[in-house]
């Protein structure tokens, strides 16, 4: 594929993936291990979990989201990956963090056998935090 | 009310218009007019006592001169007229006269004077005697008397039925929507969180404003009776439920609200408002139902730092490699040339930002409004760059062009305090590694994440970066505060779980002594060299050679001359 190609493709693939993983976080989010491979690793706000099944699992026990993108950007990686990095704010509805908050995640997808691009690596960040720890 | 006269019409204290009317503007009314009760005989007025002296009230007092007024009284009347306590309540003049001849003189002339185009209209009622002009903290001194009277310890309870007519205050003009400022800052130096229930019945209340200065000093308020009163609207139980959300206890009885309302309506209405309310009027409420619907308390992670899933040996050459980059990015401007050591050749570089609003900051020195105009220029975020030429042409690809990039950016100082890696390996041992925190860019403070991929070179046991993604969003104020209360936190570490730096033990140290001397390298390219032979001198004394004639290490690994 040509470099021209590649991104273009970077981008569409950001485009439609964001959307689709963040609407699936707020609105579907029994369903979203499906976007992981077998095993991906994510890091979340420094805790680390390895495996689709533990991921799947780990998200699920999250209260209830509800995200704001507002920033996308993604480029090519060697190994013809893609990352994708967002940033935005989301607000987890418990009592103890009720406001939105800033964010920034980044993805790394690769492609599976079957031509479909899955998650191989997540990384979430609250930035811009106030609470220490 | 008096009974000299039907109809004529009402004021706000229950005056009436004993001229029924006149050029100003009063319509005449019919002379039968069921609103007005009829007493019989003399002068008992509301009071059952037989005091003979009246209250005279003038309105729009601005508009005429007093002395003027007093003076044209005198000579149409006929009379003496002794005026006594002259006042003005707000924009109305008031006096008093003793005796009904004085009165009713004084009324003929309501309609017919005028002063200054002014047509003067005159409204009398009977009174227990002339209010006397008190002091403001007299007022307050002789209220507070009066409200220790009617203060329940016991029941928390304070009396303030039918106010103004307590024998205490006679000839004092204390009702209660006149006097409600002084109670609520009486209670609220007394017993602002004690007081549980005050009875407001009987005080001509019509709407809730009257009391809003007691309603809000009274913080524990859940017991409120404003029964007789002439409350008429909703709007105005809402106001209520605004400053008491917690009341139990409610009674509305005789007020004309109540009858707007039909029954089943009126208590779902008041529940709606009043969610905590267990007894209306005279009745305790049906208990009300609900299900359980209420979540169970769902916490958040605790956050962690950074989590270098990596490794004992690459993790150190990861942390080192940081260090250096961090170091020479914060040399300013024009200095990062050596940045050219830390990229691959066929690397990718771009930036993304989105510079929302936030509350509290804008506008003040080093947190501008509008996204700098750097970042504007280069920013690739998809959200605002839609143009296909710009979001191609933004990505920077090549080791040249980025370091090239890296370099023309303003100066930054990394906060160390603030920032925090995450790092993990991809396949064929490629690392990620997301570092965030917070920058100083000297115009301004800039929050970040900067996504790094970076590819092993072995032979250094050090990385190249293959893509390097930076993402800005705008500083929170208060943490900028906060982090830089912090001591030492101008130096570029950033923080990791454990231990800061890897101690070396005495040997260690002299063994990277030896290697220093040898090759005449920064101490860090020692111990990568090292790390590198595992150790092991000779073997990385016969690496460095090898290395060196190929031309492989890098100019900064050297000291300076």
């Amino acid at each position: 594929m040509s470099k021209a190609a590649e991104i273009v493709t970077c981008i569409e693939t950001a485009e439609t993936f964001h959307k689709l993983f963040y609407e699936k976080l707020d609105k579907s989010r029994q369903t979203i291990g499906k976007l992981y491979l077998d095993n991906a690793t994510l890091t979340w706000n420094g805790n680390a979990v390895k495996g689709k099944a533990e991921i799947s699992g780990f998200l699920q026990k999250l209260p209830i989201s509800h995200t704001n993108v507002y920033s996308v950007d993604a480029q090519p990686l060697m190994d013809s990956s893609i990352m994708i990095v967002t940033t935005g704010t989301v607000k987890f509805q418990s009592t103890n963090s009720n406001r939105d908050q800033d964010f920034s995640q980044t993805f790394v997808l690769k492609k599976t056998d079957t031509k479909t691009m899955k998650v191989s690596f997540d990384c979430f960040r609250l930035i811009n935090k106030i609470e220490s720890g | 009310v008096s009974t000299q006269s039907t109809g004529g019409n009402m004021d706000r204290d229950g005056d009436t218009d004993m001229g029924g009317g006149g050029p100003s503007g009063y319509q005449s009314r019919p002379r039968y007019n069921p609103g007005y009760h009829r007493r019989p005989g003399g002068n008992k007025g509301k009071f059952g006592n037989n005091s003979a002296w009246w209250k005279i009230v003038v309105h729009e007092a601005q508009k005429f001169d007093q002395t003027h007024f007093f003076r044209m009284l005198d000579q149409t009347t006929n009379e003496n007229i002794d005026p006594k306590n002259i006042k003005l309540e707000k924009n109305k003049l008031v006096f008093w006269v003793k005796n009904h001849r004085a009165k009713d003189a004084i009324m003929k002339q309501s309609g017919k004077l005028t002063l200054k185009d002014h047509t003067i209209n005159l409204f009398a009622r009977p009174s227990p005697g002339p209010e006397s002009e008190l002091s403001g903290d007299q007022l307050k001194a002789k209220i507070c008397s009066v409200l220790e009277g009617r203060y329940s310890v016991v029941d928390k309870k304070l009396d303030l039925s039918e106010f103004n007519r307590d024998k205490d205050l006679v000839g004092i003009r204390a009702q209660l929507f006149v006097i409600s400022n002084v109670i609520g800052e009486l209670i609220t130096e007394k017993c602002a969180d004690s007081l549980e229930e005050i009875d407001f019945s009987r005080n001509m209340l019509k709407h809730t404003g009257c009391i809003r200065s007691i309603l809000s000093a009274a913080k524990n308020i859940t017991r409120v009776s404003l029964e007789y009163n002439m409350m008429n609207s909703e709007s105005d139980l809402k106001a209520l439920s605004e400053h008491c959300p917690n009341l139990t206890h409610l009674s509305l009885k005789e007020n004309p609200a109540k009858k707007l309302m039909e029954e089943a309506k009126y208590i779902a209405g008041i529940r709606r408002l009043f969610p905590k309310l267990i007894h209306l009027d005279d009745l305790p409420l049906p208990e009300k139902i609900t299900f359980e619907d209420e979540e169970d308390e769902v916490k958040l992670p605790a956050t962690k730092q950074s989590t270098i899933l990596l490794e004992p040996l690459p993790r150190q050459a990861l942390e080192r490699f940081f260090l250096k980059y961090i170091e020479i990015h914060d040399g300013g401007k024009g200095n990062r040339a050596d940045l050219v050591h830390a990229y691959h050749e066929k690397c990718l570089f771009s930036i993304a930002c989105s510079w929302r609003t936030r509350s509290g900051n804008e506008g003040k020195p080093k947190f501008p409004i509008k996204m700098p105009l750097e970042l504007s220029k280069k920013n690739r975020n998809f959200r605002h760059i839609t143009k296909a030429e710009l979001r191609e042409s933004r990505l920077i690809v090549g080791r040249d062009k980025v370091v090239s990039e890296v370099n023309e950016m303003g100066d930054t100082k990394h906060i160390s305090h603030s920032l925090c890696i995450d790092t993990s390996t991809l396949e064929d041992n490629f690392v990620t590694a997301v570092l965030t925190g917070v920058v100083d860019c000297q115009t301004e403070y800039r929050s970040f994440s900067r996504t790094f991929i970076l590819c092993p070179v072995p032979e250094t046991s050090s990385y190249l970066i293959t893509n390097d993604q930076l993402s800005v969003i705008r500083t929170d104020n208060d943490l900028v505060k906060k982090i830089e209360s912090v001591p030492g936190s101008s130096s570029a570490a950033p923080s990791t779980s454990g231990a800061a730096t890897p101690g070396y033990t005495p040997e260690q140290e002299a063994l990277i002594g030896r290697v220093g001397v040898a090759t005449k390298m920064t101490r860090e390219a020692c111990i990568q060299l090292l790390t590198a032979a595992q150790g092991d001198y000779n073997q990385a004394i016969a690496k460095f050679a090898e290395m060196k004639n190929a031309g492989q290490i890098p100019a900064n690994f050297f000291l300076s001359a």
